[in-house]
C-alpha cells in the first residue's frame, strides 16, 4: 500500500481508537439513532412523493444528487484553503520531495477524511433512497458525487498552481461551478436522456483534468509550502481598547473574566470577520425573503436566524475562531463557575442583541403587526438563550477538547429538536432532563 | 505549609506515584529532583488540581485540596513548564487580569516584575509574539502576584536568561525569609542545589532521598563527589 495512504488511514484508525471505549460505543449508538430516525422519516416521505404521478425516481435522484454535488463543491475550496493547512501531517511531508502520485494522494486522502462527514450525513438520504425507488439510482449518485470529488479536487488545485492569490482561484473556480451548473440545467429539460449524456460528459472530464494533473504536477511541493504559510500567518491585530480602559459596569471579581473574553473576540481577526460575514449574508437573507415571500415573512425569519444562530455558534469549538480554553485557568485560579459561564454567555450576547435588533428594524420596516414581532423577537430570544446555555455548558465539559464539544453541542440542538418535536409532552420534559444531567456533570467537572 | 499524605497516583498501566507522604514547610525553598519518568509532572500536577484523580491528601496549610478546592486555590502561586497563556492579552494585561482575579492590587509589584524579568520592551506587545523565553517570565511573575504563600513552580525557569534567572532567585530567597513555602521542579542540579535549602530527589515515584544543604556538604566532604554525580549513582545503583 501506498505509504502516505497507510500513514493517513492509520492516523484515522488511531483517533478512533483512541476515544474511550464509552465514547465510541456512545457514538455508534448516536449514529443509529439518527440513522434510523431520518431512513425512516425520509423513506415514508420519498415513498408519498414517489406515488405522485408528476414524481419519477430518476428526477428525485436528480434532484438528491444536486443537493450532494452543490455541497462538495461548495465545501471543496473551504477545505483546501482553510481545512487543509491546518493539519500536522501536511507539513511534516511537505518538508521531503513528493512524487506526482504521492502528492495526488496526499491531497486526495484529506479530501475525503474532511467528506466522510457528508458521506456519514447523507447516507439516510442514499438509504432511503435506495428502500423507496430501487438500487440502480444510488449507484449513478455514488458514481457522479466520487467523480465530482475528484474533479472539483484538481480543478482547486491546478488553479492553485496557476494563480498565487486566493481570490484569483476562488473567482475562476466559482465561474467554472456557474458555468457546470447552468451547462446541467439546460441538459435537466431532457430528463430521458440526462444521465446518459452526464455520464459521458463526466468521463472526459476527470480524464482531461487527470491529464492536465500529470502535465503540470511538478512543481506542488511549492503549493504544499504556500499552504503551510497560509496556516501559520497569525493575527496581527490590536485593538485599541485595552484592558485598562474596558468600562467597569460589573463588579471587579467578575470583571477580568468578561474584559478578557471580549479582548479575546475583539482582536481575533477571523472572529471578527466571521461576525461581520455572518450578518451580512444573514441580513441579504432576510431583505431577499421580505421582498419574494412576504406572506410568511415571520416564520421565515424564525427559522433563518435558528438555522443562523446554530450554524454561527458551532465556530464556537473551531480554535481559529475560539480559543481552546487553559487547563490552568479552570484549574488552578480561584474562578468560580458562575463568573466562568457568565463570562462566556454574556461576551456572546451582544451578537444576539444586533441580530434582535436587525430583525425588529426589517420587521417594522415591513409593517408587520407588533404581537407578530414581539412573537419572532421572542422565539429567536429563546433559542439564542438556549444555544448559548449549551455552548456555555459544553464548554466547561470539554474545556481542552473543541472537537468532542462541538459533538456534544450538535448532538444537544438535534436531539432537543427531534424530541420536542416528535414526542410533545415526554419530549421535552426528557430534554430537560438531559440538559440538567449535562449542567451538572459540567458543574462538577468544574469544581472537583 | 503543603502536607501530603499517604499519595498515590495510578495510570492505566504505570503507578506514577507511589505512597508518599512530605511535609513542605514554611520558609523554606524545596528542591524537587529526579530523572524523566520519575513522578514530578505528576506529584506537582496533583498538588496545583490539574490532576485529580488521586488517592491520599493533600493540605494547603489547614485546607484539604479535595474538601476545599476553591478556597485552595487563592493559596498558592503555579508556574507550569509549558505556560498555556492568552495570546489575544498583552503581558501586561495578562499580569494585570490575574491580579484581578486574585483579587489582590499589584500595580507596584507588577512594575517591578516587568524590569526584574527585562519585559519592558514587549510588555504592551500582545502575547502571541511572545518567544518562549519571555512567555515563561509572564508565566513565573502571575505566579507570585499578590505574593500567595505558597508557590509552585514546575521547571518553570527553563528559558530564563542569566539575569532574570538571578532576579528570580532573589525574590525567591526573600519569600522564604518572609515565611512562604517554595517548591521547585527542575532538571537543572546545579541550579537546585544553589538556590534550595533542601532537595527531594523522586525515582519511579516514590522518594529515594531528601537532603538538607548541611547533608549535601558532608556527601560531597566524605566521597568526594559532587552532587550531580551521587545523584547519577543514586538513581543508577537502583
Amino acid at each position: 500500500m501506498n505509504a502516505i495512504l497507510k500513514y493517513h488511514l492509520r492516523q484515522l484508525l488511531n483517533y478512533w481508537y483512541h476515544l474511550r471505549f464509552r465514547i465510541r460505543v456512545e457514538l455508534i449508538i448516536l449514529f443509529l439513532i439518527f440513522f434510523t430516525f431520518f431512513t425512516d422519516k425520509l423513506t415514508r416521505y420519498f415513498t408519498q412523493l414517489l406515488a405522485q404521478p408528476d414524481t419519477s425516481p430518476i428526477g428525485l435522484t436528480t434532484l438528491l444528487l444536486h443537493f450532494l454535488l452543490v455541497i462538495i463543491f461548495i465545501t471543496t475550496p473551504f477545505i483546501y484553503f482553510n481545512l487543509f493547512p491546518k493539519q500536522k501531517g501536511l507539513s511534516t511531508l511537505s518538508l521531503f520531495p513528493l512524487k506526482k502520485s504521492e502528492t495526488l494522494t496526499l491531497q486526495l486522502v484529506y479530501f475525503f477524511k474532511y467528506h466522510v462527514l457528508i458521506f456519514l450525513i447523507s447516507l439516510p438520504i442514499l438509504t432511503a433512497l435506495v428502500l423507496s425507488a430501487g438500487l440502480q439510482y444510488i449507484l449513478y449518485i455514488v458514481f457522479f458525487s466520487f467523480s465530482s470529488l475528484i474533479l472539483s479536487t484538481i480543478l482547486v488545485l491546478f488553479l492553485a498552481r496557476k494563480y498565487h492569490l486566493r481570490i484569483q482561484v476562488l473567482f475562476r473556480y466559482y465561474l467554472f461551478l456557474i458555468l457546470y451548473i447552468l451547462f446541467f440545467a439546460v441538459m435537466y429539460w431532457f430528463t430521458n436522456l440526462y444521465f446518459y449524456t452526464m455520464i459521458l460528459v463526466i468521463l472526459a472530464a476527470l480524464t482531461i483534468a487527470i491529464k492536465v494533473w500529470e502535465k503540470h504536477s511538478e512543481d506542488w511541493d511549492q503549493i504544499l509550502n504556500r499552504y503551510r504559510a497560509v496556516a501559520q500567518k497569525s493575527s496581527q491585530a490590536l485593538s485599541k481598547l485595552t484592558y485598562f480602559n474596558f468600562p467597569r459596569l460589573i463588579p471587579k471579581s467578575f470583571s477580568p473574566l468578561l474584559i478578557k473574553e471580549f479582548l479575546s473576540h475583539i482582536r481575533n481577526k477571523n472572529y471578527i470577520r466571521l461576525k461581520i460575514f455572518s450578518l451580512a449574508v444573514y441580513l441579504s437573507l432576510l431583505i431577499l425573503i421580505g421582498t419574494f415571500y412576504f406572506e410568511y415573512y415571520t416564520s421565515a425569519i424564525s427559522i433563518l436566524t435558528i438555522l443562523l444562530i446554530w450554524e454561527h455558534y458551532s465556530h464556537q469549538f473551531n480554535e481559529k475562531y475560539v480559543l481552546k480554553e487553559s487547563r490552568f485557568y479552570i484549574r488552578v485560579l480561584p474562578i468560580t463557575y458562575i463568573q466562568y459561564s457568565l463570562s462566556k454567555f454574556l461576551s456572546e450576547f451582544l451578537y444576539i442583541i444586533i441580530v434582535l435588533i436587525l430583525i425588529l428594524i426589517l420587521t417594522l420596516l415591513h409593517g408587520i403587526e407588533l404581537i407578530r414581532i414581539v412573537n419572532v423577537l421572542g422565539i429567536v430570544t429563546l433559542f439564542s438563550v438556549f444555544v448559548l446555555y449549551l455552548i456555555t455548558m459544553i464548554r466547561v465539559l470539554f474545556y481542552d477538547n473543541p472537537r468532542m464539544a462541538g459533538y456534544a453541542y450538535h448532538f444537544l440542538i438535534i436531539f432537543s429538536m427531534v424530541m420536542i418535536f416528535n414526542f410533545y409532552l415526554v419530549g421535552p420534559i426528557i430534554t430537560i432532563f438531559v440538559i440538567l444531567y449535562i449542567q451538572f456533570i459540567s458543574y462538577r467537572q468544574f469544581t472537583k | 505549609m503543603i502536607t501530603i499524605s499517604n499519595l498515590t497516583i495510578r495510570y492505566p498501566e504505570v503507578v506514577a506515584i507511589d505512597d508518599i507522604s512530605l511535609e513542605l514547610r514554611e520558609g523554606v525553598i524545596y528542591g524537587l529532583v529526579g530523572p524523566n519518568g520519575a513522578g514530578k509532572s505528576s506529584f506537582i500536577k496533583s498538588l496545583v488540581g490539574l490532576l485529580v484523580e488521586y488517592e491520599g491528601e493533600i493540605y494547603f496549610d489547614e485546607y484539604q485540596r479535595s474538601q476545599r478546592p476553591h478556597h485552595v486555590k487563592s493559596l498558592f502561586g503555579y508556574a507550569p513548564e509549558d505556560p498555556d497563556l492568552y495570546p489575544y492579552l498583552t503581558g501586561n494585561e495578562y499580569l494585570h487580569m490575574i491580579a484581578d482575579i486574585r483579587q489582590v492590587d499589584a500595580n507596584s509589584q507588577i512594575i517591578k516584575l516587568k524590569t526584574d524579568f527585562g519585559l519592558d520592551d514587549v510588555f504592551d506587545d500582545l502575547i502571541n509574539r511572545y518567544s518562549h523565553g519571555m512567555r515563561q517570565k509572564t508565566s513565573f511573575a502571575a505566579a507570585l502576584i499578590g505574593e500567595p504563600k505558597n508557590l509552585i513552580l514546575d521547571e518553570a525557569l527553563n528559558g530564563f536568561d542569566p539575569i532574570s534567572q538571578h532576579n528570580a532567585k532573589t525574590i525567591l530567597q526573600e519569600l522564604a525569609q518572609n515565611g512562604h513555602t517554595i517548591l521547585l521542579s527542575s532538571h537543572i542540579l546545579e541550579l537546585v542545589e544553589s538556590w534550595c535549602q533542601e532537595i527531594i530527589i523522586l525515582h519511579l515515584g516514590k522518594i529515594v532521598a531528601k537532603y538538607s544543604q548541611d547533608q549535601i556538604r558532608k556527601i560531597k566532604e566524605d566521597t568526594g563527589k559532587s552532587f550531580n554525580e551521587h545523584f547519577v549513582t543514586l538513581i543508577q545503583g537502583d
